[in-house]
């Protein structure tokens, strides 16, 4: 059975929580979350539980910090905490895979593939070759539109989201 | 997705199973001597599933009609399938034994059924074509292969050969005249409709796997099920009066035939509602709080 059938087993939420996973399980986790909508309620529960945990630490770390250098830690912190949590943005190739990940449940792998060299060619960029950053809406545009030829609509606007994330 | 009839392909396909076991269990019964006392209960069953069959394959194949603004070709031919199975719950009905044997003659009663089946394997072979259409439209490099080619002249040519020798046909002996041509232009169709369903198979099989290549694999055995089935039992015929054996194994192949435009259906239909599954989890995931966004996934 394909690891995005199969939901996230407790050893792989704690490994993925303690930060201890591999490329392997982060890679599978990462599959079957664009799939399951029960694994990704249960991700936002311990999102939530996280975010008041690194509050609740954040303010113990102000309120012990005395003197002088109390605003200046503050700050630090802030800025430390903001950096860990940021992410950055999706590169063109993480955006294509997300794409490609929705699409494939639907059209088939061939047909995934097909959408993606079609709307290649449309922008009249190479098959091989990464599409460009500055390109990719307009790449995209030509994914959801072609989505909505052979599927329909609401699988098109699924596309577009998915390749918007 | 409110207000759409939620029907899964799991769910279609255990109803045609059943619809498949009674008839096999009813055949077996006739076989056994107890035919005479189901022969109310028997046929009321059947209608009920053949009814219930293509009842959701026109609910559904409207929906997914809907679907389909911005592809006319797509969704004229989900409108096609919708219509073929308005036509076809009128031909069930009026070619059930019960109508016969109650209410009208069986001439009539063929007469009646083939007035509603050759309109609706017009519709079917409109609605494969337009997918057709449809599909070059997307301009994703479909191709024909010359082997599909060599088994659209093979289907056409042999049921070219049976309506040439249509003594084998089932209305041969109808007393009104209409009902040959009928019969005959409705088998030529779903001649036709089985050939270009072929193509349908191979952009199928293109496709890989997924839910779209699995409603064109039913599409295709609705139309090829149902003119292989004419053809076997033109040639069973041609031998004689067809054993009841084979009788029970053509109304199971039937009923499988019939419920392809509903699985296929099914299939389809459950697109949209996984996609808007999957773009509220979507925004879900891009609406959350930056402090709320793991760092380890």
């Amino acid at each position: 059975m394909s690891n995005w059938l199969r939901h996230i087993g407790i050893l792989e939420w704690i490994a993925i929580i303690d930060g201890a996973a591999d490329e392997a399980v982060k890679s599978a986790v990462k599959d079957h979350l664009a799939c399951c909508t029960e694994c990704e309620e249960f991700l936002d529960e311990i999102k939530a539980v996280r975010s008041k945990l690194l509050d609740s630490a954040f303010q113990v770390r102000v309120a012990n910090t005395p003197g002088v250098e109390h605003s200046q830690r503050a700050l630090e912190m802030a800025l430390t905490e903001l950096r860990k949590e940021k992410p950055a943005p999706a590169s063109v190739e993480d955006r294509l895979a997300a794409v490609m990940a929705v699409i494939t449940p639907i059209c088939g792998a061939g047909g995934a593939s097909r959408v993606a060299a079609s709307a290649r060619r449309r922008i009249g960029g190479s098959l091989h070759k990464v599409v460009p950053a500055e390109r990719w809406p307009e790449f995209l545009q030509y994914v959801s539109s072609t989505t909505a030829l052979l599927c329909g609509d609401t699988a098109a606007q699924m596309v577009w989201v998915a390749g918007m994330e | 997705m409110e207000g759409r009839l939620s029907v899964g392909p799991r769910l279609v396909l255990a109803a045609a199973g059943a619809h498949i076991a009674c008839v096999v269990l009813l055949g077996v019964l006739r076989i056994a001597g107890f035919g005479y006392p189901l022969r109310v209960a028997g046929p009321a069953v059947l209608l009920a599933f053949s009814v219930l069959g293509y009842g959701i394959a026109l609910i559904l194949s409207r929906q997914i009609a809907g679907e389909y603004a911005n592809s006319a070709p797509m969704r004229l031919a989900w409108l096609a399938f919708a219509a073929d199975s308005v036509l076809w719950i009128f031909g069930h009905i009026a070619s059930n034994s019960l109508l016969y044997t109650f209410v009208v003659d069986k001439p009539v009663s063929g007469l009646l059924m083939h007035a509603a089946v050759v309109p609706a394997d017009l519709c079917l072979l409109i609605g494969i074509l337009s997918m057709w259409v449809g599909f070059h439209r997307a301009g994703l490099g479909f191709r024909v292969h010359w082997v599909d080619v060599v088994w659209m002249v093979l289907i056409v040519s042999a049921m070219a050969g049976i309506l040439t020798f249509r003594g084998q046909l089932t209305e041969a002996a109808s007393p009104y005249p209409g009902v040959h041509a009928l019969q005959q232009a409705g088998l030529s169709l779903v001649a036709l409709a089985a050939a270009a369903s072929l193509v349908q198979r191979r952009f199928a099989q293109e496709l890989g796997h997924g839910r779209l290549a699995l409603a064109l694999q039913f599409v295709a055995a609705h139309a090829l099920g149902r003119c292989l089935l004419v053809l076997v039992e033109a040639v069973v015929r041609s031998q004689g009066p067809p054993p009841p054996e084979f009788q029970i194994f053509a109304g199971a192949c039937r009923a499988a035939a019939h419920w392809s435009i509903a699985v296929a259906a099914a299939y389809l239909a459950a697109i949209p509602v996984h996609a808007a599954q999957q773009i509220r989890h979507l925004k879900r995931r891009q609406g959350m709080a930056p402090g709320a966004r793991p760092v380890s996934t």
